[in-house]
């Protein structure tokens, strides 16, 4: 799982639609890969980040994206970073922490497993 | 027996009975099958093609029931994420170098109006009940932005380009397993080096297979190859299907619904 799609997710419970994002990540292993840098895809992605999830993680793995993103948007080296730590960093082994509910989400191989437990699927509906 | 193709099957009764039966006829068969299936998907269909590559640069969208990820890598100039809740399915996306997460499909991992696009290809059918199709569609919609494009596909009743012809819109559809893909026989392995006895859902004509109609694991013999056969629940839609289901889900609109090759591709925006 790359951070781009850590960033766009959230818990997979129905009670947690609209607040259980971003999940808290944990990650135990990590991978860096080697996609070419594209400016144009960095640019265009850009406003649909969720900028709390990507300063929650950015220290994790060692990118500094500075305080300012506003003021760095046509900075190269600012989207290089951004697209080294979206693009470039992918979640071999971890942890997804729900910051509504507390529910944990494990990361295996690269995949996360967000399937509820059949008895959290039919809680949800009596509810 | 062509019959095994027509075997009716009733809606189930509760939306747990529905979550028992997509559990046992489809999502277990799937991860049974999955290196086969692997084996014998690798084409795309133009129109779903055309689509993604038509997407511009940096668009983040969702591949819902991903499979063994032949979408995903079509456009490299979008970010798609796919997901299946067959966990064979999405670690054989993952080794192919995509993102793909295990998540059901009625319950989605995603914020909502976050977006771009979204497709989910030849997967509605497998829903058992008309509530939880409309569930699973507006659980798509729910993660579009607003103006953002869903593509979504189903099989047909109609089969005429596949050549075959359905009683009912429930079926359950038969799968032969060849043996080298088995995880649970042994005895098939002398029988695996005729390609040209690769036989799916969509092409087979199983007059030579007997068995009978439950979900699992049974031996069949066709031309001197023994499979297992394994049988998958699907519900084949009809003219207005797309178009009752959307009807119950507010702020979106149907696009376009055509259909193609027995399959009907329904383009849906939300507002």
């Amino acid at each position: 799982m790359k951070i781009l799609t850590y960033n766009m997710m959230s818990c997979s419970k129905k009670q947690c639609v609209g607040k259980g994002h971003p999940l808290k990540l944990d990650c135990t292993e990590s991978q860096t890969l080697t996609q070419d840098f594209q400016l144009e895809f960095i640019k265009n992605m850009i406003p649909r980040l969720d900028w709390d999830g990507i300063r929650a993680v950015a220290p994790m793995f060692n990118i500094n994206l500075g305080d300012n993103i506003e003021g760095q948007l046509e900075n190269e080296e600012f989207l290089k970073n951004l697209f080294k730590l979206v693009v470039n960093t992918k979640i071999i082994k971890g942890k997804l922490t729900c910051p509504s509910c507390n529910r944990e989400y494990f990361i295996e191989n690269g995949i996360p497993n967000m399937l509820l437990r059949e008895d959290e699927i039919y809680q949800d509906i009596k509810e | 027996m062509a019959d095994e193709n027509k075997i009716k099957f009733p809606e189930p009764k509760s939306d747990r009975d529905a979550y028992i039966v997509e559990n046992s006829h489809v999502h277990q068969i799937y991860d049974k099958i999955a290196l086969h299936f692997d084996s014998t998907r690798y084409k795309t269909w133009p129109i779903i093609e055309k689509f993604l590559l038509e997407l511009n640069t940096g668009l983040i969208g969702i591949d819902v029931g991903c499979g063994n990820g032949k979408y995903l890598g079509v456009n490299k100039n979008v970010h798609l994420i796919g997901s299946d809740i067959c966990s064979n399915f999405a670690k054989i996306s993952n080794e192919k170098g995509f993102e793909a997460l295990i998540a059901d499909g009625l319950l989605l991992p995603y914020k909502s109006d976050t977006f771009d696009f979204a497709i989910s290809i030849a997967v509605i059918h497998h829903f058992s009940t008309f509530e939880r199709r409309v569930d699973a569609l507006r659980e798509v919609v729910r993660t579009l932005k607003p103006g953002g494009i869903f593509l979504v596909t189903a099989w047909s009743i109609t089969q005429k380009w596949r050549g075959k012809n359905y009683d009912h819109q429930d079926v359950m559809v038969p799968w032969l397993l060849q043996g080298q893909f088995s995880t649970s026989k042994k005895e098939n392995e002398n029988n695996n080096n005729n390609k040209n006895s690769t036989t799916t859902d969509s092409n087979n004509n199983s007059e030579n297979s007997n068995t009978n109609s439950s979900s699992g694991g049974n031996i069949t013999e066709k031309g001197g190859t023994k499979y297992e056969v394994y049988h998958r629940y699907y519900h084949l839609f009809e003219d207005g299907e797309f178009e009752r289901l959307f009807k119950e889900i507010p702020g979106c609109e149907i696009i376009k619904n055509d259909l193609d090759h027995d399959n009907y591709n329904c383009f849906v925006r939300k507002k």
